[in-house]
């Protein structure tokens, strides 16, 4: 699993949403979650920080910039090809989810989801990056 | 209610989020079960889960119950119902809306909600389905039931399970018997003077009575499948399920999606209308008579009268029939209710056009959807408030272009008009509404439904004076 001190971004424009998905993050014992309420905040932090984020749990739809265009301006930069990406989506975008595979998502997570799902997401993403690109 | 149910439910907390002040007057009777908290229509609030600060309850609220009413205009539904279900994740969350145009049932119940409820049409099965999750959270002492006919019932069989009256005047059910005990035709003088043609069994002996009911379908024809109580829950329950899908269509519709509808359609009809004993016919019709309207009883209704007076008479074809019965309404519900629930007679001109409007807009419905649904049917839809004389509409000049399948779904939908109870109405038996009926038409002078001669062959269906 990943550890919890990992840098964990999350990204939605919908505070409430953003808020809930923050303390699943607490709840998994996470204890360094930062917050962005849309993409282009979301990259000033990714590009910005001094401390790299190990993992970034976003919104699909959002305005401005959508999480898939976040995805895609992430994994274009040499720094963040191994930024662990997770992308949350509602039940009514999940078919649209090949786009987001072929950009490079690691895993997705269909809103609304418990505490148990996400452990399972995060828990396949940290083995498929080998267990390491994520501390 | 009883000393325990009090006990065992004000355990239970309820929480109303946005509901109007009908909505609430209407479900009160189920709610005094609960220890309730209402509060506005507030995301911000819902997600925090924080909120004791919006009631005057000191400490935080720990819902087992939660009713959801519309959105502000800005927010989604679906966000909403994401947004609840993550603040309480195994809580029984509801839905119920007045708008059609965000009434995506299915997605709904994907993005959090246990189910959702279009108001006012499907008020009756938010109603029950609350007192189903009731029963369940308070370990079986808050009761849910279903109606269940007397025709299952058997004099000289020992029952299977207790059976309880409903008593409209307080909205109330009150126990009639015990299960174990034999049914005798004592307890059928007793239901009958005290005008009662349903009684009610709780949901989790539904059950045992189907398999008793059964039983007795079986010593009458050894091929009977299922009791005429299943059949009826049944067939209003999958009624539902497809025609609750039927008033917002999602936007990109393919014709293949209106046909799989168009299918399932076409399995309900076939399970539930033309697969049972020959003997069930004449009891299917006066078993649905009489009944309190709820949400689906007129379509089902309307479709097994129809359907059955094509067979009986050999005259149309009944699968058409069934089929423009299931669908003939869909349009009401873009019609106020206000309007709807009007009786034909008190309503203003302006209401009345507006109420017109149901039979076009059933079929923009239809089309919206895609269903591809044969001539006889759609034109069966079109005429069912024709009439031969031409006083009807949208056209009010069809005349003798009025189809066979629209006549006797015209007739079939004046008669559940006729025979169905009204609230605060007397109750009627099944023959006395036969009579009121076979008066009615046999006396109009004008707005004859339907050809005379026809409305005579199906008025001959019914023994006269007596059933
Ligand atoms: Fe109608
Ligand atoms: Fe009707």
């Amino acid at each position: 699993m990943f550890d919890k001190s990992t840098r964990v971004l999350v990204v939605d424009d919908m505070a409430t949403m953003r808020k809930l998905v923050m303390k699943v993050c607490a709840d998994l014992g996470f204890t360094d979650v930062q917050e962005a309420a849309d993409g282009e905040k979301a990259w000033s932090i990714i590009n910005n920080d001094p401390k790299p984020i190990g993992l970034v749990i976003s919104d699909w739809n959002m305005p401005h910039l959508t999480g898939l265009d976040l995805l895609k301006r992430v994994r274009a930069d040499k720094r963040y090809a191994g930024t662990p990406f997770l992308l949350v989506t509602a039940e009514a975008e999940s078919s649209q989810v090949t786009d987001a595979v072929k950009a490079g998502v690691d895993n997705y997570i269909v809103k609304p989801f418990t505490a148990a799902t996400l452990t399972e997401k995060l828990e396949a993403i940290h083995k498929k990056r080998g267990g390491a690109a994520a501390a | 209610m009883a000393i325990a149910e009090r006990n065992a439910s004000s355990a239970i907390q309820l929480l109303t989020v946005g509901l109007s002040k009908e909505q609430l007057t209407g479900l009160a009777q189920a709610f005094e079960y609960c220890k309730a908290t209402h509060i506005p229509m507030d995301i911000n609030l819902l997600g925090s889960g924080a909120i004791a600060s919006a009631t005057e309850a000191g400490s935080n609220v720990k819902p087992d119950l939660i009713v959801v009413g519309d959105p502000p205009n800005q927010l989604s539904l679906d966000e909403i119902a994401q947004t609840v279900r993550m603040t309480w994740p195994g809580v029984t969350i509801f839905s119920v809306t007045r708008k059609r145009s965000i009434y995506f049932r299915k997605r709904l119940v994907k993005n959090g909600f246990n189910d959702a409820f279009l108001y006012p049409l499907e008020a009756g099965a938010l109603r029950r389905a609350i007192y189903v999750a009731l029963n369940k959270l308070t370990g079986g002492v808050v009761k849910a039931y279903r109606a269940v006919r007397v025709a299952d019932l058997r004099v000289g069989s020992t029952l299977p399970c207790k059976l309880a009256i409903y008593l409209p005047v307080n909205d109330k059910y009150v126990h009639f018997m015990n299960g174990d005990v034999e049914f005798t035709a004592a307890h059928v003088d007793k239901l009958k003077a005290h005008r009662i043609q349903t009684v009610y069994v709780e949901i989790d002996e539904l059950a045992s009575f189907y398999a008793y009911a059964l039983t007795g379908a079986k010593q009458r024809d050894s091929a009977a499948k299922m009791s005429m109580s299943e059949r009826r829950h049944r067939f209003e329950d999958a009624a539902r399920e497809v025609l609750g899908g039927l008033f917002r269509a999602e936007i990109k519709l393919q014709l293949e999606d209106g046909q799989k509808i168009v299918d399932e359609l076409f399995s309900i009809i076939k399970t539930y209308l033309l697969d049972f004993p020959s003997y069930e016919l004449p009891q299917l019709i006066l078993g649905a008579m009489g009944q309190p309207a709820d949400s689906y009883t007129h379509p089902v209704n309307v479709a097994t009268y129809g359907a059955l007076f094509a067979m009986a008479l050999e005259i149309g074809n009944p699968v058409d029939v069934a089929m423009a019965g299931l669908l003939h309404d869909l349009g009401e519900v873009d019609v106020a209710e206000e309007v709807v629930l009007k009786p034909v007679e008190t309503r203003n001109e302006e209401e009345t056009v507006l109420y017109q409007k149901h039979v076009q807009a059933t079929l923009d419905l239809l089309q919206e959807h895609k269903l591809t649904l044969t001539g006889p049917v759609v034109k069966a839809i079109y005429q069912h408030h024709e009439e031969p004389e031409g006083g009807g509409y949208p056209t009010g000049t069809i005349k003798a272009g009025l189809s066979k399948e629209a006549q006797l779904l015209t007739i079939a939908d004046r008669f559940d008009y006729a025979t169905r109870w009204v609230p605060g109405q007397p109750v009627l038996f099944a023959d006395e509404l036969l009579d009121k009926f076979r008066k009615d038409m046999l006396e109009r002078k004008s707005h004859m439904p339907a050809d005379p001669e026809l409305v005579k062959k199906i008025l001959g269906l019914f023994p006269k004076g007596g059933t």
